[in-house]
């Protein structure tokens, strides 16, 4: 390793993300910059060198100048890593309360918001996933909410859960999705928006599941589908526990700010047109 | 009866998992980003996988390993871990303690994760959710390459 890698794992040692890391150590070696040509030299933008250049001021790492434009320049090493180290001690002494105080409420049992019996079962194939959620859809109250894969789509639309999806829509329910979309399903999605769907793209694979109702859910963490038919082997975890509900929704709200319109995504693809022969997007679709 | 929790921020993930740890008698399995390990260390999470394997215990760890996380994962190494590496991992991270207990996360940003960030964690002691976890684990084990492999390469 380099001195330059080495310096950046100890800095990394010291709490920093990568990314703080590299910032801080641009300009101390190149001296104080603006952000346009730290985001040039960093090979980033200049949105994510504003956000790492916040989080080090916070840490007491990098100053900014008071005139305009602003100049950001890095404390000198010795100073910034006392009021790093300094942080660190505060938070290890926080983290040693936190702890004993989950394992007091460990002691207590009270993470159980009720006496109520939840379970967990795994689902192995797309046929019993089916199975299950159709009756749940109908028997929807108030809302249904989803991060799924494009190949979802194409599911959805060959054993009816669509269908079963507008008519709930139609019955007075919510239904929000996020989908990767791509330009073989656009259509759909389009689809999807006509019928009153919420929809937004989110552009990862690998994150997959569905809530209904705040409390019944379906998550897959690495549901690899190649091929759509009822017998294809899929790992899902089903669950009707309120606190997994919680988690899900909780985690699907902090994704749905950081995804995009459907339509937006939609006009994008269409105005780019058909993937091309031989490209990676081509290959996906 | 098995319980769970929601855990909203890196901090308290480390507290978590500390917890975890030290009740940990036979196996742990790890899946986390590398800044992970590193806020791990400073809070002493690898003392206690040390301290677990000294008693005969088990640690796997996959993660993705970069020059700059060089240094933490052979530390991992030293004190008696198995760990691999794992490019481009978009799925769940997780730690889990004898098939068992677990935390597990679906919206950590593995490429830039800082001590002060919002994370959406759960923890749960219920075994399904731990065999559901340790499927993806195996998963990702079986896909992902020798750390020392992966030292050459960098």
């Amino acid at each position: 390793m380099d001195n330059e890698a080495v310096f950046l794992s100890r800095l990394t040692g010291f709490g920093l993300s990568e990314k703080e890391a590299q910032l801080y150590l641009h300009l101390l070696k190149y001296g104080p910059k603006t952000p346009s040509p730290l985001a040039k030299s960093l090979h980033t933008y200049r949105e994510d060198v504003h956000r790492t250049l916040t989080s080090l001021i916070e840490k007491g790492m990098v100053r900014p100048s008071l005139d305009s434009p602003t100049v950001y320049a890095a404390v000198d090493l010795d100073t910034a890593l006392g009021s790093a180290l300094q942080k660190q001690e505060s938070e290890l002494r926080e983290m040693e309360t936190r702890k004993r105080e989950l394992q007091e409420l460990s002691k207590q049992q009270r993470f159980r918001p009720s006496d109520e019996v939840s379970t967990f079962k795994i689902i192995k194939s797309i046929k019993e996933l089916i199975a299950v959620m159709l009756p749940v859809i109908n028997s929807l109250h108030e809302d249904w909410t989803m991060l799924l894969p494009a190949v979802a789509a194409v599911i959805g639309a060959q054993f009816g859960v669509d269908e079963a999806a507008y008519e709930f829509v139609k019955r007075g329910g919510r239904v929000r999705m996020m989908i990767n979309i791509s330009y073989p399903i656009a259509k759909i999605t389009q689809g999807y928006l006509d019928n009153g769907i919420e929809v937004r793209h989110f552009g990862q694979e690998g994150i997959n599941f569905t809530i209904f109702d705040k409390r019944i859910c379906i998550s897959a963490i690495s549901a690899d589908v190649t091929r759509i038919s009822p017998n294809e082997s899929i790992a899902a975890l089903w669950t009707d526990d309120p606190t997994y509900a919680r988690y899900l929704l909780s985690t699907f709200e902090t994704l749905w700010k950081q995804s995009i319109p459907a339509a937006e995504r939609i006009e994008e693809l269409i105005k780019a047109g058909p993937p091309q022969a031989g490209t990676a997007e081509h290959q996906r679709s | 009866m098995a319980s769970g929790t929601i855990i909203e921020s890196v901090k308290d993930a480390i507290a978590v998992a500390s917890t975890i740890m030290e009740s940990a008698e036979k196996e742990i399995l790890w899946l986390l980003p590398p800044a992970m390990l590193v806020f791990g260390a400073q809070y002493g999470l690898d003392e206690k996988s040390k301290m677990l394997i000294e008693k005969g215990g088990r640690v796997r760890g996959v993660t993705a390993i970069s020059g700059t996380y060089r240094d933490i994962v052979r530390k991992h190494l030293e004190i008696g871990e198995d760990v691999r590496h794992v490019d481009q991992y978009r799925g769940a991270f997780m730690l889990v303690a004898d098939k068992r207990e677990s935390i597990s996360s679906l919206n950590v940003s593995i490429e830039d994760l800082s001590l002060d960030d919002r994370v959406v964690a759960f923890w749960t002691d219920d075994s399904s959710y731990a065999e559901y976890l340790i499927a993806t684990f195996e998963d990702a084990w079986k896909e992902a390459v020798d750390a020392k492999k992966r030292f050459q390469e960098l």
